[in-house]
């Protein structure tokens, strides 16, 4: 008993593995103080109006007047705003349609630029797919809904009359609105998941492929079983930005149709975009913020999970 | 030791930022926030004069984009010091409710500092007029705009046709125009247009026409509020003449009441036969209008597939710019015609009436006394004849254009210029037009929703009209919600402005212990809110303390219930039309001013939740009446 009593007391683990991270992050002080400044900018930008909008859905706010607790009213008017729920339809449909745009035809582009035998080929299709990311977005869809899509005097029904056909209104149908919006930006490689695509293709050894290929693996059996497992890293980052990306982007649709006609191509956030500032009902419009995302946050953490036990 | 230094740093550069805020403390500032794009050479010219002028204030012209103004206008309110001093007026509907616009009376009725005479008397009376609410004026005009249908003059010549006399010949000269193989008129029918652009003028010179028969129901009769003997008292109902309800006010709690009441309603026959017109108009619109914004109708006219359109008098300058660049064997000659009235049909009472009116029209915003004696002293300098006659020098110059006639006196157009205009004038100008409610925005937005579903053949017109008139209901709710207003014409409920101003007061370190003092200012407060109500005895004071304040702040307990009691019975003697409370915590006194709102609970109890129906409606309101 008196030889334990001379020994000190040992920490108990936790408490000893606190203080080793205290004393190193005294060590590296100056490194958590030149990072405070950072923090200091995300979270006066980013988190604090985050959180407010999270605040402002459970108030009724009046713009320059002041708000009023309504606990969870807002989320209870969405239930009987059909418009909104018709709204989801629409973003479901969207959503789909973007991902596939995103993911098939830049992939399958990158898997034959990638197969090129010339390099300077490969850099000369490569620079040909990736030049039309320098207009910025917002022109490419004014020129898409002005000189494109337009019923009588765009590019498409105009070529369609010189075979005698008469193309459809496009963005002026309740039929073919949503399918034109889904159309801008045909034929969908530029964007920056065919580049992804293209640096995940490019890095496969090359011993592999040809492995493969001398055990008589076809085209098809080399990508399906070869290239498509190796990049399915950057397939997942791809899918998950587009993914978040086509919920939350309501500026093409705001332009080309402004939800319409009618309500066929409403999405949820240009309905929280116009209930919080066109109908001033800032707390309605966060309450819809609030649940796009939390569907985001839920159907994120869902496809990682999959994708990741279909690898596993 | 490197974060020895960067404190130092920081520390000087602290310093630094503190020594300099006094300095620029001094400065005073006004922003003009506007979408007056074509005026912005003049206004910059007459800003930095103003400017040599004071030096201590700096203005901004800062030239925001006419579509989506409205929405930046309301995230710059919402946002408090980022709101602009002066802004575009017709974009601010409910903000004189909402207590959050300047009423000019007290500076039109001053001289104008940079002009002879009154500021008032720099402009034509009948358009300053066109901006009163009540007696307060809300902004100032520079222009009037109008819309009319431009057409091809050489496509109409080659076909033998002439400009139309009525709406029946209108739509025979489509149909003459559309046999020959062109489009009879150009209309960019998307989403923004039903509110803001072609269909929505349609919807709304229309609905006047055939809704000016109600007019006697909506004007204020004495005993209102609203009600002025000059020009309302003067209101005779008058079919023939398209000019007697252009200087009248008109009552919002007599229009929606008779909305309940079903006086006015958008399913009756009305509306029926305004939209099967338009729909039978509509085919003589180009195909996909749906999908035509305004660049691609403009489009289809330039490029002379399109022989008319609907457009404003300021598209005259775009057009003569557009044609000037053309090849000489693309150009041609072009001609305006008024919107021919229907004169087949007893439901439409009048010919159709202008819905144009003054434009530009600058309000300011209601920040703070100082604030708006400065704002106002800037727009009586940039609207004194001399400083018009350079803003027109300028917009002409840079082949701008302006919108119309200039209504400041003595501000000439060159005649021939003033020869284009002619056609646009005269009209009259719209009283009673629904396209959504008083432009509440939600209740515009559905009803565009409605008629592109209607006019695109995925609504039946009676679905369309049926929800469009709930939608209108739905819509005085909000308003009513919005802005604590009862139906009753003889009171002015909105109560926002008080909480506003009172609030400006708290803002300013003021800080009522003394009961006299407080009612003093509140009063004061009050009677300029409510100047159309007889002057408030400050003495009688309107008080009715809330029971939870620290009787402290107050004196003793008897001198508290005493005020609290007198306030209560002067109040029901004066039909309970204010009362304050205040809450006193700490050091900060949050001071609230409520109405007494007798009806509107039960109304807004039963319509809380949206679960109403009009019949409901109706009913809440004859157990009130």
């Amino acid at each position: 008993m008196s030889a334990d009593a001379a020994q000190p007391a040992p920490l108990p683990p936790a408490l000893h593995k606190r203080k080793g991270l205290l004393e190193r992050m005294w060590r590296a002080r100056l490194s958590y103080l030149l990072l405070l400044p950072t923090f200091a900018l995300l979270a006066t930008f980013n988190y604090y109006p985050a959180a407010r909008g999270l605040l402002y859905a459970f108030q009724d706010v009046r713009p320059g007047i002041g708000s009023r607790w309504v606990g969870m009213d807002n989320f209870g008017r969405m239930l009987d705003d059909r418009i909104l729920l018709g709204s989801f339809v629409v973003m479901a449909i969207f959503v789909a349609a973007t991902l596939a745009k995103s993911i098939i035809a830049p992939m399958a582009v990158a898997v034959l630029i990638s197969r090129l035998r010339s390099t300077r080929l490969q850099y000369f299709f490569q620079t040909a797919f990736l030049a039309p990311i320098v207009v910025p977005g917002m022109v490419g869809i004014l020129l898409w809904r002005g000189f494109i899509l337009d019923p009588n005097s765009g590019l498409i029904n105009e070529t369609l009359a010189l075979f005698g056909i008469l193309g459809p209104a496009w963005l002026g149908e309740h039929s073919t609105a949503l399918m034109a919006i889904i159309l801008v930006g045909f034929p969908w490689v530029g964007g920056i998941g065919f580049l992804i695509f293209l640096a995940g293709l490019l890095g496969i050894p090359s011993s592999l492929l040809e492995s493969a290929r001398l055990d008589g693996a076809g085209s098809w059996r080399v990508f399906w079983h070869i290239e498509l497992p190796l990049i399915i890293g950057p397939l997942k980052l791809v899918m998950i930005l587009t993914f978040i990306g086509s919920i939350q982007d309501f500026a093409g649709i705001l332009v080309l149709t402004g939800g319409g006609p009618g309500t066929a191509t409403l999405v949820p956030a240009l309905h929280m975009y116009n209930s919080a500032f066109r109908f001033d009902q800032f707390g309605y419009g966060a309450a819809i913020g609030f649940v796009l995302f939390l569907l985001i946050l839920g159907l994120t953490i869902l496809n990682l999970t999959l994708l990741k036990s279909r690898r596993d | 030791m490197p974060f020895v230094q960067l404190f130092r740093f920081s520390a000087i550069l602290g310093l630094a930022v503190l020594l300099a805020a006094p300095a620029m403390g001094q400065q005073r500032r006004v922003v003009m926030g506007v979408s007056d794009a074509y005026l912005k050479d003049g206004l910059d010219i007459l800003a930095a004069e103003y400017m040599e002028l004071h030096p201590d204030v700096r203005v901004s012209i800062n030239i925001q984009p006419g579509l989506g103004y409205a929405t930046w206008l309301r995230a710059a309110i919402a946002g408090g010091d980022q709101a602009p001093d002066i802004f575009n007026a017709n974009f601010g509907h409910g903000f004189y409710e909402a207590g959050l616009i300047v009423p000019l009376n007290q500076y039109l009725y001053r001289d104008n500092p940079y002009a002879e005479g009154r500021w008032i008397d720099n402009f034509q009376f009948e358009y300053l007029e066109q901006l009163k609410v009540g007696a307060d004026y809300i902004a100032i005009p520079l222009t009037v705009i109008e819309i009319g249908i431009y057409y091809n003059r050489d496509i109409l010549r080659a076909l033998g046709l002439e400009p139309p006399s009525d709406w029946n010949e209108f739509m025979d000269l489509c149909a003459a125009v559309r046999a020959s193989g062109r489009i009879p008129v150009a209309v960019p029918a998307d989403m923004d247009n039903y509110w803001q652009g072609t269909v929505g003028w349609m919807m709304r010179f229309f609905s006047d026409a055939y809704f000016f028969d109600r007019s006697p129901l909506v004007v204020p009769r004495p005993g209102d509020y609203l009600f002025d003997p000059n020009r309302d008292g003067l209101f005779v109902y008058d079919p023939t003449d398209i000019h007697s309800t252009s200087n009248v006010n008109m009552s919002r709690e007599r229009t929606f009441q008779a909305i309940l009441d079903g006086d006015i309603s958008f399913d009756g026959p009305e509306l029926r036969e305004i939209w099967t017109r338009i729909q039978y108009f509509s085919r003589h619109w180009q195909r996909g209008f749906h999908g035509t914004d305004d660049g691609g109708a403009n489009r289809l006219f330039l490029m002379q597939q399109a022989a008319m359109m609907l457009q404003t008098s300021a598209f005259m300058f775009f057009l003569d710019r557009q044609i000037g660049e053309m090849p000489e064997h693309q150009q041609f000659d072009w001609g305006v015609f008024q919107i021919p009235p229907v004169t087949d049909s007893d439901l439409a009472i009048i010919p159709f009436r202008g819905v144009g009116g003054a434009l530009p029209i600058w309000g300011i915003v209601n920040k703070n006394r100082e604030q708006s004696d400065l704002a106002a002293d800037f727009l009586m300098y940039i609207t004194t004849p001399r400083a018009c006659r350079i803003l027109l020098e300028k917009a002409l110059e840079a082949e701008q254009g302006i919108l119309g006639p200039f209504v400041i006196n003595d501000v000439p157009l060159d005649p021939e210029l003033q020869a284009r205009f002619e056609p646009f004038l005269g009209l009259g100008r719209e009283f009673l037009t629904f396209r959504g409610l008083a432009d509440e925005q939600q209740s515009s937005w559905m009803f565009s929703v409605l008629a592109q579903d209607f006019m695109a053949g995925a609504r039946t017109l009676d679905e369309f009209l049926e929800m469009y008139q709930l939608s209108m209901v739905g819509a005085i709710a909000r308003i009513m919600r919005r802005e604590d207003m009862d139906l009753d014409p003889t009171t002015r409920d909105n109560n926002e402005p008080l909480i506003a101003q009172v609030l400006e007061l708290v803002s300013e370190d003021w800080r009522p212990r003394d009961p006299a003092d407080f009612i003093e200012a509140v009063s004061e407060r009050l009677r300029l809110e409510a100047r159309r109500h007889e002057p408030l005895d400050h003495a009688d004071a309107l008080l009715l303390v809330d029971r939870t304040i620290p009787v402290g702040a107050f004196g003793d307990r008897a001198a508290f219930d005493d005020a609290n009691n007198r306030a209560r019975a002067i109040a029901d003697s004066l039909g309970r039309q204010f009362y304050i409370a205040v809450l006193v915590s700490g050091a900060e006194p949050e001071i609230r001013v409520h109405r007494f709102r007798p009806h509107i609970e039960e109304v807004l109890r039963r319509v809380e939740g949206r679960r109403y129906s009009n019949e409901e409606l109706r009913r809440i309101w004859r157990i009130r009446r």
